[in-house]
């Protein structure tokens, strides 16, 4: 039974396995949902949360950060775009902390699909502050009812995702 | 399947909910403060520097205006719902699936290029002179 905070994390020797294959999961899953078509600009499925969550859960808080540190470094290598690199970095920036913060201190309290939902809000609002940065067009931040209408969807289904596969990770790997 | 919700989720829903409504109210706001005008001008600025101005009334349908922008060209083209962005060569084509515009405050980025091309009003703006006069 998962329990919030009071569980035992992984091994050393786990986290070195499960921090790269996580990130290197969670690059390719970034780029392949580049490639599905969403009706608008800058809404993502966001899946490859699915392995920072699951790196929160299953080895703690440094391990998410590591996670998302290696997707956003390499991902910005693949595809040497600057500006997807400066709002993602600004979303990140917003949504690491709050996922962080919620699982740690009111774990005990939240659902991992909550926590998801929050972390996809915070993302979004970070990404919208930096287009409105970046361009000095605060119109653009009319958008953000959209992107958060979404991001509710996603982060949800992600988080029910990432909850899944954690439990599942969790009886293979004989974790308790 | 999957785990019950817990009791603290309802509270954290909540308070997404009102982000969500306050984003609501806020961009609502954006969008009707930006309204109305007359003597509408599609501009296009670059790097913050307005680099072409057209007047929306001298567009006809299917005109199209040649925007060099950050090592790439934007290709916009007028049609009956607005202007459109139809071409560019940037790498992820976000603005081409932007919406068309044609009131004013209406934008299309292309973030690649650090293009923005927008509607304008030339007019006096109805409801506050003051602002479109320090605008």
């Amino acid at each position: 039974m998962i329990m919030g905070t009071e569980r035992k994390r992984l091994s050393s020797t786990g986290r070195l396995f499960l921090i790269p294959l996580c990130s290197a999961l969670a690059i390719v899953t970034g780029v392949a949902e580049s490639w599905f078509p969403l009706p608008f600009p800058g809404m993502r499925l966001g899946i490859a949360n699915v392995f920072h969550l699951l790196a929160l859960i299953l080895s703690g808080p440094g391990s998410a950060v590591a996670v998302t540190a290696l997707r956003l470094s390499l991902s910005f290598f693949l595809s040497g775009n600057v500006f997807s690199l400066a709002c993602s970095t600004a979303g990140l920036m917003l949504s690491l902390p709050v996922s962080v913060i919620l699982y740690v201190r009111y774990g005990a309290s939240l659902s991992i699909p909550a926590i998801s939902a929050a972390s996809a809000f915070a993302f979004n609002i970070g990404q919208v502050a930096a287009v409105v940065v970046l361009t000095g067009e605060p119109t653009i931040a009319a958008y953000l009812p959209l992107l958060l209408a979404a991001a509710a969807v996603t982060g949800f289904a992600v988080g029910k995702l990432a909850e899944t596969l954690a439990r599942r990770l969790r009886q293979a790997l004989f974790i308790r | 399947m999957g785990l019950p919700p817990k009791r603290g989720d309802l509270i954290l829903y909540s308070v997404l909910a009102v982000i969500f409504l306050a984003s609501c109210a806020a961009s609502g706001l954006l969008l009707f403060t930006a309204r109305g005008g007359s003597d509408l001008v599609l501009e296009a600025v670059l790097d913050g520097k307005v680099v072409e101005s057209v007047d929306m009334k001298s567009l006809k349908d299917e005109s199209t205006i040649e925007i060099r922008a950050g090592g790439g060209i934007n290709v916009l083209a007028a049609g009956p719902g607005g202007v459109k962005m139809i071409s560019a060569d940037c790498r992820g084509g976000d603005c081409l699936r932007m919406p068309a515009i044609d009131s004013n405050g209406d934008v299309i980025v292309c973030l690649p290029h650090r293009l923005i091309v927008r509607v304008r009003s030339r007019g006096p703006a109805k409801a506050s002179p003051i602002d479109s006069m320090t605008y």
